[in-house]
């Protein structure tokens, strides 16, 4: 045990055969005694498969890890925790009717009684130590995104692990609750705990990891790359291996374009029965990008939902193309050429037991997919293969479920299947979450592309560069009302206070 | 040692239905123990069940007579299922069906001419009609179908018995409690020297592959699966949730309501208490042992009553209880839930070092 024993875990010489690809093809990876490790790729290029092999949920087909200078045998997440190493996934696995506490009794207690006493004192010692504060006593239900990740997190850490691994945890996270979070991990690493963190987005990579390593269609291009000593520039180059093409800029909409969606006086309730939208009303026009900013909660999603034919209107009107759709069906608005990317794709956007192209067909089966009551299946091989393409989907093939792909290909399929119905109006809500650069930048280019030949943009997100980069004027969201609006060239401080200062 | 589940990446065809005759396999020699418990050599018990199921051509006939029944409510129940709907009222849909046919035939006064095709069009109608409060109440209050089309069942037993005892006992039948026997022309007709009613044969036949050519080829089909698979989602593609529910749940109760016809216009002639011997349960077995698939679902059915002929035939020769068919038939049906999880999941045996995994 030389200099071994400064790494913490080694995995050598990973392979991962699925079967119609090699989704790790002989990876090594190493990570520190307390450090932060911002694990990067494209998407589908197998960081989830490589941290669940570490995990334990994955066997891997050849390759060893290496657990404090000695080899360890992971068969289970349960041999992972006893071993110190803990999870969190991008999509959370908590009871939603039990409560906090509940939940991590669920997680930590083996036998049969449970000391909740004992649980709430060591919870509430946890998110002291590391600044994660949470009510033990709510139901996950009522809990945002981010609160729910604090919730899995003090959950691993209740395990005493030395490793935690992070897949994409900034992707629900509004950037507050991300310089929080980054807050709490050094804490964490200041205890002599490593955590493995996978992102998108570079600049978290850069500031906020000790070590980087890369990964490009299963191998490893990159590794134990020192932040201080890279440019984003040099991500970029490393992870996609070729430039961005496309340079957002924005450009002033078209004089005396036509108001395509008008929104009067609109109110809307959330799932517990509260105003959420407080009477709101805007107007968007023919060839603009329309941004919606603000601190998720604050309305977006039920005024998304109202618009888009998923919730009742209590007061107001919607109007598209001058036509009164208030509470109209989804299939009408549809039809009427708005389409719509919506905030939790597993919600609304899949259905993941049917495969890629029965997902890509959703919006337009019973238009371009099918001859009277027949499906027309040489059709939709065609266009699903199509898209594939032209999206660089990475998928089995366009017949095994989505639920096989990874968290940004199942984003792209949504992305290509909604721009393919060739709307008028497209309502976006973090259109690009969980999208590698390329991927994030070849839509910004469609965007740009749909608004130039006159079609319209609301771009609802929480990524406040994103929302300046392309949005022509900006609506600022909070509790529930419009309370600023913006022009184009406005700063990201000036947005962001009218976020979270208030009315103006 | 240690063993345990692990996930398997992806389920194939093949694991699919070998885990289903892994499923029938294994129920063999656990119901074999229950036959020697009773002193009867399992092999010989189920040589006789085969035999008398599938080996003569009364037995033969026979298992026909069931399957009609058994298939017509299995596969509309691949329908509903397949939507995620899980209708568990095929057994009331059926009673109501053959009642509905029970009144065209004795009290309509309708002419003997089309006194069959309205019976049968009287047995889907009210069979779909029972199904449609568990689906409404389904689809606009998000009140759970199996608990609703369970109770059902009990209500259409109760008004069964009470139309036989009260209103509807025949004049002529002692008291039983049974209706006057139908008139010659309000009968199915049977293929020669058999209890088969072909009308009844007919429309299985049809409706099986009306089904799967609906399912895999049209744009209903495609409708049904989206909603099986994510309702929010279909909602979102402008699917109507609410209009699809109730399609499955018509389509499914107005096939059981049509099985619940041939067995009074076919097989008894009038109506009596009992009509059904738990038809409606017994499809729910071969609708999932045939993956939901009409086709394989229709294979099912008849394996299925094969297994209830056999048991019948096991029960005269041997003097074994009947309701030893139904610890059977329910060991069956716990199986292929477990092989479910056979499918999705490995078992993975740990002894020592070494991993051996199925
Ligand atoms: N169970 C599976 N069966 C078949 N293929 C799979 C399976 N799981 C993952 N894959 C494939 O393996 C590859 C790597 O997937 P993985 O989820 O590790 O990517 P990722 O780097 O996490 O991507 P993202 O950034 O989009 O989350 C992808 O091509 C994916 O389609
Ligand atoms: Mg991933």
């Amino acid at each position: 045990m030389t200099d071994n024993s400064k790494y913490l875990v080694e995995m050598r010489g990973i392979v991962k055969r699925f079967p119609t690809v090699v989704a790790l093809d002989n990876v090594d990876f190493k990570v520190r005694k307390g450090e932060i490790h911002a694990l990067l790729g494209e998407n589908g290029a197998g960081k989830t498969t490589l941290m669940r092999i570490l995990y334990g949920m994955y066997k891997p087909d050849a390759g060893e890890i290496i657990v404090e200078g000695r080899r360890a045998s992971i068969g289970s997440p349960g041999d992972a925790l006893k071993m110190g190493i803990g999870m969190v996934h991008q999509h959370f696995m908590l009871v939603d009717k039990l409560t906090v506490l509940e939940n991590v009794a669920l997680f930590v207690e083996e036998g049969f009684r449970i000391s909740f006493n004992g649980i709430r004192s060591r919870m509430e010692e946890l998110s002291k130590t590391y600044g994660l504060k949470i009510d033990l006593d709510a139901k996950i239900w009522q809990l945002s995104a981010g609160e729910q990740q604090k919730v899995e997190i003090l959950k691993t850490l209740y395990r005493n692990v030395k490793l935690l691994i992070l897949d994409e945890p900034t992707s629900v996270l509004t950037p507050i609750e991300s310089e929080e979070l980054f807050k709490s991990l050094r804490r964490m690493v200041e205890t002599g705990k490593s955590i493995i963190l996978i992102t998108h987005r570079l600049n978290e990579a850069l500031t906020a990891s000790d070590s980087i390593t890369i990964l490009r269609k299963g191998k490893v291009v990159a590794a134990e790359v020192k932040p201080r000593e890279a440019s984003r520039l040099d991500l970029v180059n490393m992870i996609v291996g070729r430039p961005l093409e496309f340079k957002p800029r924005i450009n002033n909409a078209r004089k005396g374009g036509k108001p395509v969606l008008e929104v009067e006086r609109l109110r809307v309730l959330d799932d517990r029965g509260l105003v959420a939208v407080k009477d709101v009303s805007f107007v968007m026009k023919e060839g603009e990008i329309l941004g919606v900013a603000g601190v998720a909660g604050n309305g977006q999603r039920e005024l998304v939902e109202a618009l888009t034919g998923l919730r009742r209107v209590e007061k107001g009107t919607v109007k598209i193309m001058g036509m009164d759709v208030t509470n109209s069906p989804p299939k009408k608005i549809i039809r009427l050429g708005v389409a719509h990317i919506p905030e939790d794709r597993f919600r609304y956007g899949v259905a993941p037991d049917l495969s890629v192209a029965e997902n890509m067909i959703m919006k337009l089966y019973g238009e371009k997919f099918s001859r009277g009551i027949f499906m027309d299946a040489e059709a939709i091989q065609r266009e699903t293969e199509k898209l594939v393409q032209e999206f660089e989907i990475v998928a089995p093939s366009v017949n095994a479920p989505v639920s096989l792909l990874s968290g940004g290909n199942i984003q792209k399929l949504i992305v290509a299947r909604e721009l393919s119905i060739n709307p008028k109006i497209l309502v976006a809500s973090n259109p690009t979450s969980g999208l590698d650069v390329a991927s994030t930048n070849y839509v910004h280019w469609i965007f740009h592309r749909l608004r130039e030949a006159g079609g319209s943009v609301l771009l609802v997100s929480e990524d406040l560069e994103e929302v300046l980069a392309l949005s022509n004027r900006i609506l600022v969201m909070k509790e529930g009302k419009i309370v600023r609006e913006f022009g184009g060239g406005v700063s990201i401080s000036e947005v962001g206070l009218a976020m979270t200062a208030g009315a103006a | 040692m240690e063993i345990r589940l692990e996930r398997r990446q992806t389920v194939s065809r093949r694991i699919n239905v070998s885990s289903r005759i892994l499923a029938v396999l294994l129920s063999l020699p656990l119901i074999g123990l229950l036959f020697a418990a009773y002193g009867v050599n399992p092999v010989d018990a189920y040589l006789r069940i085969f035999t008398g199921a599938f080996g003569s051509p009364y037995g033969f006939c026979e298992t026909i007579v069931k399957t009609l029944p058994i298939g017509l409510c299995a596969v509309g129940l691949t329908l509903a299922y397949r939507a995620r709907v899980l209708n568990i009222g095929a057994e009331g849909q059926l009673i109501i069906g053959s009642m509905a046919a029970t009144w065209v035939a004795l009290y309509s006064g309708l002419p003997q001419s089309i006194i069959i095709i309205v019976m049968l069009l009287a047995g889907f109608i009210l069979g779909a009609a029972w199904a449609l409060l568990p689906a409404l109440l389904k689809s606009r209050l998000n009140i759970s179908e199996v608990i609703v089309t369970l109770m059902m069942n009990y209500i259409s037993l109760k008004l069964l018995d009470y139309v036989v005892t009260g209103p509807w006992r025949g004049l002529t039948q002692w008291g039983f409690p049974q209706t006057d026997p139908f008139p010659s022309y309000a009968r199915l007709p049977m293929i020669v020297g058999t209890r088969i009613h072909y009308y009844t044969l007919i429309l299985l036949l049809a409706s099986t592959l009306i089904l799967y050519v609906l399912m895999k080829r049209t744009k209903i089909g495609y409708e049904v699966k989206v909603v099986g698979g994510n309702p929010d989602a279909a909602k979102y593609a402008g699917i109507s949730v609410t209009k699809n529910i109730l399609l499955v749940m018509l389509v499914s109760g107005g096939l059981a309501g049509v099985a619940g016809v041939g067995e009074v216009a076919g097989i008894h002639g009038r109506l009596i208490r009992g009509i059904s011997p738990g038809y409606g349960y017994t499809a729910i077995i071969p609708a999932w042992l045939g993956g939901l698939d009409p086709l394989a679902t229709l294979i099912a059915s008849f394996f299925i009553s094969g297994l209830m002929v056999g048991g019948d035939a096991i029960q005269i020769s041997l003097r074994l209880p009947s309701s030893l068919v139904y610890v059977f038939n329910g060991m069956i049906l716990l199986l292929i839930i477990s092989s479910e999880v056979l499918a999705k999941y490995r078992i993975v045996i740990k002894i020592g070092g070494s991993r051996i995994w199925i």
